[in-house]
């Protein structure tokens, strides 16, 4: 089903699978930009436009400050784990805690603003217990895909 | 730290000027602006985003708390917002309905001051 493997992408070239790409990190606020400039600059590659890049930029913080703070509330110190597909036609980015089913109850907007600007959002558990892993996809254009 | 805050006062109103990213890292600090000026008898805040080049949802969440915090004194707070990216994430959240969003911070501060003069 893979295509076949075609020349390494030139910008506005099609782009080929890239990632996975993981970035694992200290459960703490600081590190969720870095892990957003990642998010961003993978997508970018991945061929989304302008605005979808925004959309994964906010979509990934959300879920990685969901990820810290639901490891800062359980006092864990797991680390967070973010990684980052793109191949078939869809970019998935899937972030990972080791916090448990003490996390934090108040994610309403952080949910609301996933599920506005990512094509599918599920939250399912994770290696500390439930609600431990967001995973995140976006459709890529399909002159990108084939 | 990726975030600015500046402030000033504009017609009677105090205009919050904030540049940068309102992150989960950087928003307490935009909290504790905010606290401090109401703490300071400034109950009537133009908050300008139009230097705000990233809003999550604990700046969401600040903001909000900001609001709260000056309807308990009858103050106001209005915003200054023009960039699509980030009045997105008011409408995804459903808070265009909640904060009064202006083009530009002259006609934030005439709308402010036109329903409840100080």
């Amino acid at each position: 089903m893979a295509p076949p493997l075609q020349h390494p992408t030139g910008p506005g070239g099609a782009p080929a699978p890239l990632g996975p790409v993981v970035l694992r990190f200290t459960a703490l606020p600081e590190h969720v930009r870095t892990a957003r400039l990642v998010a961003t600059s993978l997508s970018r590659r991945a061929g989304l436009d302008t605005t979808d890049v925004e959309g994964v930029r906010l979509a990934v913080g959300e879920a990685c400050g969901r990820a810290v703070q639901r490891s800062e509330s359980a006092g864990t110190a797991e680390l967070v784990q973010m990684v980052l597909t793109a191949a078939e036609g869809v970019l998935v980015v899937e972030v990972v805690d080791g916090a448990g089913d003490d996390g934090v109850e108040s994610e309403e907007v952080a949910m609301l603003l996933m599920e506005g600007l990512a094509d599918e959002v599920s939250v399912s558990a994770g290696p500390g217990g439930p609600g431990g892993t967001t995973r995140l996809t976006w459709g890529l254009p399909a002159d990108a895909a084939s | 730290m990726d975030l600015s805050v500046t402030s000033r006062e504009q017609g009677g109103r105090t205009v919050v000027e904030v540049g940068g990213e309102i992150d989960v890292y950087t928003a307490p600090v935009l909290r504790e602006r905010l606290n401090d000026l109401v703490g300071e008898g400034r109950h009537h805040l133009v908050v300008d985003m139009e230097k705000v080049d990233f809003l999550d949802s604990t700046g969401l969440g600040v903001l909000v708390g900001g609001l709260k915090r000056v309807r308990s004194h009858d103050g106001s707070l209005h915003l200054v917002c023009t960039q699509e990216k980030i009045l997105k994430v008011f409408r995804i959240t459903g808070l265009t309905k909640v904060f009064p969003i202006h083009s530009t911070v002259d006609d934030a501060v005439a709308a402010s001051s036109g329903e409840s003069a100080s």
